[in-house]
């Protein structure tokens, strides 16, 4: 790929020297000759960048936003102002995080990411993936708060006696459920064949697929569901949870593109992939927030409000008259 | 843009005192205010935007910045011997967030009359129907970037900790006190930051989505806001508190003329329980919210707790001044910040245990008894530390050296000015006067009257340090002979071979990795030694 950036380091078109490194240090420099590259320091071993825009324009970008959003949200612009200014913004700041993202990529290039500096990014990632669970962890406080005691204007029941029509979890969410577990098998498969050197790109297809899968899912789930965010504490607990667990499947699924683009372009080898199975990652705790959600808002939270699958059972048996009832049946082999 | 972490650190500094200097202001506003009863000179909301801003710019603008970034930045990569932190370029990202969260929180006061909901923001005064407006918005969302600084900050420090010590090979070895306090600091933040960034987003929901996250009437509740918020807000409480006794160690360390605190392994696991137990208390800011009564026990207990890992730190405090000479000529000038450290953040950590019993509690909550806590162990002990930190490493920094005797003078004034106006709070509050109140009963102005006093003597106590920095730049006084005793750690090697040969600091050091040297006598454990080439 044809770089032209400018470059962000010395602007001297020195041609790098030898890279000498300690056999015990920065032994896995890759020794790559580009012009007009600055020589890597082979006695630091973790990556040295030189000054960027990109953080500037990141916090600039937000600083937009926010007020944007804060005028917007008090009504003091239109609601075409408003989600059509969010939008270009977004867009905007996911063009500054690609710009970003673009400095990693030359770094990488320039073998400035050695085992190291890996080992650095792959903690950082471990260290973000902790705060994204303690995110979910005050949602699921919220909703925990309100559905182990419920309230008196709930009619002290979870879901609420009235006016809430609780999704049946054994339909669509258990497919849900499903779809997750099975990209999370195909997102593993798919790491393991870059790192067998196969040049097999279907599981990680399988999986940004099935990602968006889910989330046209949900997307049909939200049009049909019976409630809304507005109503009560029960819709806005659902909502948030699951339009947060969304978010982060639609982020998710994003990530996972990425990695299948470069996977297909041929970017990853063994030892320099560490992008790919952040991705992975994200994506298996994406999928553990779904489970945990789905075990908690739609089998805890919903159970006995919906029709049980013994009662299906049940249903469907008493065609029969009666006979063989279960009892029989047990009657029958153990007496 | 820059992403050299002294930079950096210089830029968290400026910030902080800048915005130091604001919440400074803020308070005189109040204390003016308050010097007689009567709404006299400010509105209601005014007074309460005055105040919720105070607290903001303190905690938020002054404190953490100055603490944590300031320090963390410029310390990490030198006492780990490294030569930045992990992520440069995340570290800029840090600083320009928090400075875009500054800008946010600026707006916020400047607009629509302020944010008169106090820094805690409970709803329902701070839903849509009593606080609509701009104001609340702006604020949730300085503090949704002020998070994300801190989290990308803390992220940095903890990679920087756990990959990078070529100080250290093993993790136990983190001699300096700093570092394994920033540590703790960073394991808090990114734990309790994001339960904040859920709270603070329910709000957003509920004021404008019609959402019922905090609204009975939906089935929701408010003290639902109170638990997230205080989940983050009582290891807030110790991320501001834990680098000040990182740098209290350092300083009464080296003013002992000792290699290292007394008790060094205790202090680390002292800072670790503090941390810790930290994430298990944060009801005892909710006594009076309604909590069961067995529950009002347990975070009672568990207050008390902390109580001693913090009183094992004070004690080895104690241990490591035992033994040193202190003479008042021959004394540094932060050592003086420091002593007044141990001092008065023993009598608001002892507030502090009277507060934490329920029952108490209940008649203390709110009242200026609880004021009088946190302003001692913040305003005399976060303060000092800083105040203190600075003037120990300002050598270290900039190469010169201040007149010690506007440093005491500053140091002496800012003293007396807090004590006048922090210890009759005590009394204030066991006489029932409540907090975040603009106008008392006459009963209370005796009181009153001394604490603005000595509100105007911490506003001469900044023009005082205002002469004392213009003067040191305005001379220059080089420092020939650094005071610092070499330690076992402690080199924040600078130049090539040996430790701080040359003062200031320069901007890029530990530019090579050091080699490491094993000295292995036959039968004995090896032990190790870095050198640097």
């Amino acid at each position: 790929m044809i770089i032209s950036l400018p470059s962000l380091y010395s602007s001297s078109g020195s041609s790098p020297e030898s890279l000498g490194s300690s056999p015990k240090v920065g032994s896995s420099i890759k020794k790559v000759n580009i012009k007009n590259s600055k020589v890597l320091p082979h006695r630091y071993p973790w990556a040295e960048c030189g000054p960027s825009p990109w953080p500037a324009c990141v916090s600039i970008m937000l600083v937009s936003l926010f007020i944007h959003m804060a005028f917007g949200f008090n009504c003091m612009v239109s609601k075409a102002e408003l989600w059509g200014g969010t939008l270009l913004m977004l867009i905007s700041l996911v063009m500054i995080l690609w710009a970003w993202w673009e400095s990693l990529n030359l770094e990488c290039l320039v073998g400035m990411m050695t085992g190291p500096e890996l080992k650095n990014l792959k903690t950082a990632f471990f260290l973000f993936l902790w705060t994204e669970i303690f995110f979910f962890v005050g949602l699921f406080w919220a909703f925990f708060h309100s559905a182990l005691v419920p309230s008196d204007e709930l009619g002290c029941m979870w879901p609420p006696i009235v006016g809430i029509m609780p999704l049946d979890p054994f339909a669509l969410p258990l497919v849900g459920v499903i779809i997750l577990i099975s990209s999370g098998y195909s997102a593993n498969r798919a790491v393991k064949h870059v790192k067998g050197r196969y040049p097999e790109w279907r599981a990680m297809g399988t999986t940004v697929f099935l990602g968006v899968l889910f989330t046209c899912l949900q997307l049909y789930e939200y049009k049909s569901a019976g409630f809304t965010m507005q109503d009560g504490i029960y819709g806005s607990c659902f909502f948030v949870i699951t339009g947060f667990h969304g978010l982060h499947v639609i982020g998710g699924t994003m990530f996972n593109t990425y990695c299948l683009a470069l996977m297909l372009k041929g970017d990853y080898t063994p030892s320099q992939m560490l992008s790919l199975r952040c991705a992975v990652w994200y994506w298996h705790f994406v999928d553990i927030v779904w489970i945990v959600a789905y075990l908690t808002v739609y089998v805890w939270g919903n159970w006995g409000m919906y029709i049980t699958p013994k009662q299906v059972w049940d249903k469907k048996m008493s065609i029969y008259e009666g006979w063989p009832s279960k009892e029989d049946i047990f009657h029958f082999i153990f007496i | 843009m820059s992403v050299n972490h002294k930079d950096i650190g210089t830029i968290y500094l400026y910030m902080g005192f800048w915005s130091g200097l604001i919440g400074l202001s803020l308070s005189h506003c109040m204390r003016v205010e308050l010097n007689h009863p009567g709404e006299w000179l400010l509105g209601g909301y005014t007074y309460h935007s005055i105040m919720s801003m105070h607290a903001f710019m303190m905690i938020f603008f002054f404190v953490m910045p100055t603490s944590i970034g300031g320090l963390g930045n410029w310390f990490i990569p030198l006492m780990l011997k490294t030569k930045d932190l992990a992520m440069p370029r995340l570290n800029n990202l840090s600083v320009w967030l928090q400075l875009g969260s500054l800008f946010l929180m600026m707006m916020a006061f400047m607009s629509s009359g302020g944010l008169g909901c106090g820094w805690t923001m409970y709803p329902p005064l701070s839903s849509i129907e009593f606080m609509d407006g701009i104001p609340v918005d702006l604020a949730v969302f300085s503090l949704h970037m002020a998070g994300m600084s801190s989290i990308a900050g803390s992220i940095n420090f903890l990679v920087t900790i756990f990959n990078m010590r070529l100080g250290a090979l093993f993790f136990m070895h983190l001699n300096p006190m700093l570092i394994w306090t920033l540590f703790g600091t960073s394991i808090l933040l990114v734990t309790s930051v994001p339960v904040l960034a859920a709270g603070l987003t329910l709000l957003i929901l509920d004021r404008h989505f019609s959402t019922s996250f905090y609204y009975p009437e939906g089935g929701g509740d408010p003290i639902l806001w109170q638990h997230l918020f205080w989940f983050f807000g009582h290891p807030e409480v110790y991320i501001l508190i834990l680098p000040a006794f990182g740098v209290i160690s350092h300083i009464l360390s080296r003013s002992s003329a000792k290699i290292h605190v007394f008790g060094k392994i205790g202090m680390s696991w002292a800072s670790m329980g503090i941390a810790w137990m930290g994430f298990l208390v944060w009801g005892h800011h909710m006594f009076v919210a309604g909590l069961d009564i067995d529950t009002r026990a347990y975070f009672t207990a568990a207050t008390l707790m902390i109580a001693v890992p913090t009183g094992v730190k004070v004690f080895n405090w104690i241990a490591t001044i035992y033994g040193g000479m202190y003479r008042l000529k021959a004394t540094h000038p932060s050592t003086f910040w420091a002593l007044g450290f141990v001092l008065l953040f023993t009598v608001g950590g002892l507030t502090g245990v009277i507060l934490a019993n329920a029952a108490l509690s209940t008649l203390l909550h709110d009242s200026y008894y609880v004021v009088a806590h946190f302003h001692y162990v913040l305003s005399m002990g976060a303060v000092f530390a800083i105040f203190g930190g600075f003037w120990f490493w300002f050598p270290f920094w900039t190469g010169m050296v201040p007149r010690k005797d506007l440093v005491l003078t500053h140091f002496c004034l800012t003293f007396i000015g807090v004590n006048c106006t922090f210890f009759p709070m005590h009394w204030l509050g066991l006489t029932g006067m409540p907090r975040r109140y603009q106008d008392y009963p006459e009963m209370h102005t005796a009181w009153q009257a001394i604490a603005s006093a000595g509100g105007y003597c911490s506003f001469l106590a900044m023009g005082m340090f205002f002469a004392t920095i213009w003067e040191v730049f305005l001379v220059e006084r080089p420092l020939i002979f650094p005071f610092f005793v070499r330690s076992e750690s402690e080199y924040y090697g600078t130049g090539a071979g040996e430790g701080n040969t040359v003062l200031p600091c320069g901007s890029h050091t530990n530019g090579q990795l050091p080699k490491f040297v094993i000295f292995k006598h036959k039968e004995k454990k090896p032990y190790y030694c870095t050198v640097i080439m």
